[in-house]
């Protein structure tokens, strides 16, 4: 059924990414003059734009990854490299043992892949329909399919939906089949592109509960490709963060955030400052992040100083509005690593 | 600029068409090669116009369907039925078109020495005109069905079939059907009336008959537009859309 | 094995077609409106000449051929596919196929098969009950059906093939919306939907025989209508075929050329 006739060569990784390069053409856009405008109609300029540059990973069969990035950092072509969607200008890719942009059909069958936004193959027929030209699609038995159908119906609570036609399903509906039909074939690798975009807080976690799930019963490997770092967090023990076509960052989530774990950042508001030189002498044990006019944000180390102590003197010297103290959030870690990253390169 | 190549390539070729058929035959019915070219750059120029400026009624029932379109108009201080009609009107969307039109017709009159009385000129345009405003009048009711009806996608489209029709000649033709191509969807007064007039082969006194014949159709056609305008528009507030 | 998939694209595509029945009728009421004004054109050109035949064909037959070449146009041009192949293309659609192991072009042809056979279906009893009535001219021999039927077939794919090349013209000119009303609108003249290619004079003939063209229309209707020799009808399915060929491997080579334009540009 999920058949790969290509050697997997003993060993469990599920995706090999070695050097990735892609480069893409883009047009240039001519001048505003009539000749630059003629001239570009009949030979047009391209540039040259590196999206990835040598990009390395592997996953191992079984492992829910996240794979993050700013928006044209390269994820989404990535995925479509390993999808066999786009072929990489040079480097060397293999999911589940096959050259997804060599072997497209093989690795297809290795495959699911889910597209956040696009729709599927749909017509307009019941949701049972779709699936079985998704079980023709991919060769699928008579009690291979029902058994799948089964699955989803317990997990996903589907069976209640086969019989609607797809125009009338709600979006959380719809993205429910989608899964059904993207994972019909029980492929070892499941691709998520943006999957919970647009989605409602309720939909989204019950998609999170699903690829637990599915991960926990099927040893599915999951690459997420992602901007929501909530699904990341619940979902991934590892990440990989990419930016401007490089990896910044491979390792597990809790090695990220443990450096940050220390850190809390205190917002506090005044509306008078009583004493100056005791409120900059305080200011100055902490990182300011941000200084305006009646409030700041500072950044405390808990290792070097004691967050209450600094509010409750801070509170002497300036009449205080209001005092919020939190610590990093994934996306304040990652942000941090951006800034990091761009002052280094 | 693409547009103008295509629009004089398509011309051209229409008038080739036309070469053909009267390298077989010296005369149809009694339209001689000039006639004709000059009926196929009425066609021209009157599709232009309704490309130009009468877009609006045909898809009036997108507008109104997709309701917060319409209550979009109905809370600004404009006239809603103008805003439907006219709002997304783009001149230059047929200029190309009305520009080749209004050419290939002066070319003709000058090569074939067609004699033309100002008046002619002047009554032959208003009866395109006004034939092509009780057209859009015709589609814009239509379209104001689907107040009631949901989708009017599927009659719009057998109307539009007879858009072909402009590019023939139809004043010898059965009884019945000119009857219907008169009074029913009036046809017959987008390019073949405004050609005869041009060219002479109706005299003044049945030129005047024709203007007076369109005109009568456009304002009962006007009269049924604004009623079906007024009930769907009631039906809508008391369906709240 | 693979050809099921193909099957149940178009049994889907065929319950699609369902869906939109009332659309689907509608559309049989273009053909009385297209069919009234060829009668009445063809009665002011033939009036002129009092009856006597024109270019090869009388007065009823060239009724006979603008009334069944109409349900052929309707067979052939109800789907769209160049279009759907720019919405693919340029919404990126195009992914959803790649990343799946299904060939594009054989799901395009699969979704367009019932739409042929239901028109064909609909369409070619109605014509033989109204030539009948009207008493037109049809073939009565068997032969004739089976050769225009064969015929018929094999331009279907000459017409899907350069739908598809018009349609993957997307991969070089993003709007192809010009191209489009071009392409369709010259056809039309050199295909024999508009007049029969016989009307033209012989240097156009001439220059139209080399082209795939007059495969569409012309060459089935003139099988149909019995105007060819046997000799000559093998002549000409023979270059029908060989157009075939020549078109599939033009597709062949225009779609992977085009995917490596998108994959330059990132989809």
């Amino acid at each position: 059924m999920s058949f790969s006739p290509c050697s997997i060569g003993g060993m469990s990784i599920a995706i090999k990414a070695q050097d990735l390069v892609k480069q893409f053409e883009v047009p240039v856009r001519a001048g505003e003059s009539l000749r630059d405008r003629l001239k570009n109609f009949l030979k047009p300029s391209c540039k040259k734009v590196n999206v990835l540059n040598g990009i390395s990973f592997n996953v191992r069969e079984g492992e829910i990854v996240g794979y993050l990035g700013p928006n044209g950092a390269g994820k989404s072509t990535t995925v479509k490299i390993l999808t066999g969607i786009l072929t990489p200008t040079s480097g060397y890719a293999e999911v589940m043992g096959c050259i997804p942009y060599k072997q497209r059909y093989e690795n297809a069958y290795n495959c699911g892949v889910f597209f956040g936004q696009r729709s599927l193959l749909w017509f307009h027929v019941p949701v049972i329909d779709c699936l079985k030209l998704y079980k023709e699609i991919y060769g699928l038995t008579k009690d291979e399919f029902n058994e799948r159908i089964a699955f989803f119906s317990e997990i996903l609570g589907i069976d209640k939906l086969l019989h609607i036609p797809v125009r009338k399903l709600s979006l959380g509906q719809r993205i429910r089949c989608e899964l059904a039909a993207a994972l019909i074939h029980k492929p070892r690798v499941l691709f998520l592109d943006e999957p919970t975009i647009g989605l409602d807080v309720i939909v989204k976690e019950r998609l999170r509960e699903f690829i637990l799930k599915l991960n926990e019963v099927e040893k599915t490997t999951v690459f997420l490709s992602s901007h929501d770092m909530l699904d990341v967090e619940h979902l991934c023990k590892r990440v990989i963060i990419i930016d401007k076509g490089r990896i910044i960052y491979d390792g597990s989530l809790e090695e990220l955030t443990h450096e940050y774990t220390d850190q809390k950042i205190i917002y506090i508001e005044y509306s008078k400052i009583y004493d100056q030189s005791k409120f900059k002498s305080i200011i100055d044990l902490c990182e300011i992040l941000e200084m305006k006019d009646y409030c700041c944000k500072l950044l405390v180390n808990v290792r070097e100083s004691s967050v209450t102590e600094i509010v409750r003197d801070l509170m002497t010297c300036c009449s205080v509005r209001d005092v919020s103290v939190h610590g990093y959030s994934l996306e304040d870690v990652i942000r941090v690593l951006y800034r990091k990253r761009g002052v280094e390169s | 600029m693409l547009n103008l190549c295509l629009s004089g390539f398509l011309t051209i070729i229409w008038i080739l068409f036309w070469m053909v058929i009267f390298s077989r035959v010296s005369l149809l019915a009694d339209w001689t090669l000039g006639e004709v070219i000059i009926l196929t750059s009425f066609s021209n120029i009157g599709w232009a116009l309704y490309n130009m400026f009468l877009e609006g009624f045909y898809s009036a029932s997108d507008k109104v369907i997709s309701g917060d379109r319409l209550e979009r108009y109905l809370t600004k201080p404009v006239n809603a039925l103008f805003a439907i009609l006219f709002e997304d009107v783009n001149p230059l969307n047929g200029l190309t078109q009305l520009l080749i039109g209004v050419f290939i017709m002066i070319l003709a009159v000058q090569f074939y020495q067609i004699n033309i009385k100002p008046m002619s000129i002047l009554i032959s345009f208003l009866v395109l005109l006004i034939g092509w405003l009780t057209l859009s009048l015709i589609y814009g009711t239509v379209q104001f069905l689907s107040f009631w009806t949901g989708r009017t996608k599927g009659v719009m489209r057998f109307l539009v079939a007879f858009d072909e029709y402009t590019l023939y000649p139809l004043d010898k033709i059965d009884r019945s059907v000119k009857f219907f191509l008169t009074w029913g969807i009036p046809i017959i007064f987008l390019s073949t009336h405004p050609t005869l007039i041009l060219v002479g082969k109706l005299d003044i006194y049945n030129s005047l008959n024709v203007l007076l014949t369109v005109s009568l159709l456009f304002v009962v056609w006007l009269i049924i537009f604004q009623f079906c305008w007024h009930m769907g528009l009631k039906r809508y507030e008391s369906y709240g859309g | 094995m693979q050809v099921r998939k193909y099957l149940m694209v178009a049994k889907l595509k065929l319950a699609d077609i369902k869906a939109f029945t009332l659309d689907f009728y509608m559309r049989l009421a273009y053909y009385p409106v297209e069919i009234i004004i060829i009668y009445i054109f063809w009665r002011l050109v033939y009036s002129s000449v009092g009856d006597t035949i024109i270019a090869g064909f009388s007065y009823p037959q060239i009724i006979s051929y603008f009334m069944i070449q109409r349900i052929c146009q309707h067979m052939f041009s109800e789907y769209g596919i160049s279009l759907a192949i720019q919405e693919d293309i340029s919404s990126g659609n195009l992914h959803v196929y790649l990343s799946r192991p299904i060939s594009y072009v054989k799901y395009l042809f699969a979704s367009i098969v019932p739409s042929i056979i239901i028109s064909g279906g609909f369409g070619i009893p109605v014509f033989i009950l109204l030539a009948y009535i009207l008493n037109l001219p049809f073939p009565t021999g068997l032969y004739n059906w089976i050769f225009f039927i064969l015929s018929l077939g094999m331009s279907s794919i000459i017409v899907f093939s350069l739908n598809l090349l018009i349609g993957f013209s997307t991969f070089w000119f993003r709007d192809i919306t010009y191209i489009r009303w071009l392409y369709f609108s010259v056809v039309d003249f050199i295909s024999g939907a508009v007049i029969p290619l016989s009307f033209y004079p012989q240097w156009v003939q001439l220059i139209l025989e080399y082209l795939p063209f007059q495969y569409i229309y012309y060459v089935p209707l003139l099988v149909f209508f019995d105007m060819a020799t046997i000799t000559e009808m093998l002549k000409l399915f023979i270059i029908q075929f060989l157009w075939i060929c020549i078109l599939l491997f033009f597709v062949k080579v225009t779609w992977n050329k085009g995917l490596k334009i998108f994959d330059a540009q990132g989809g």
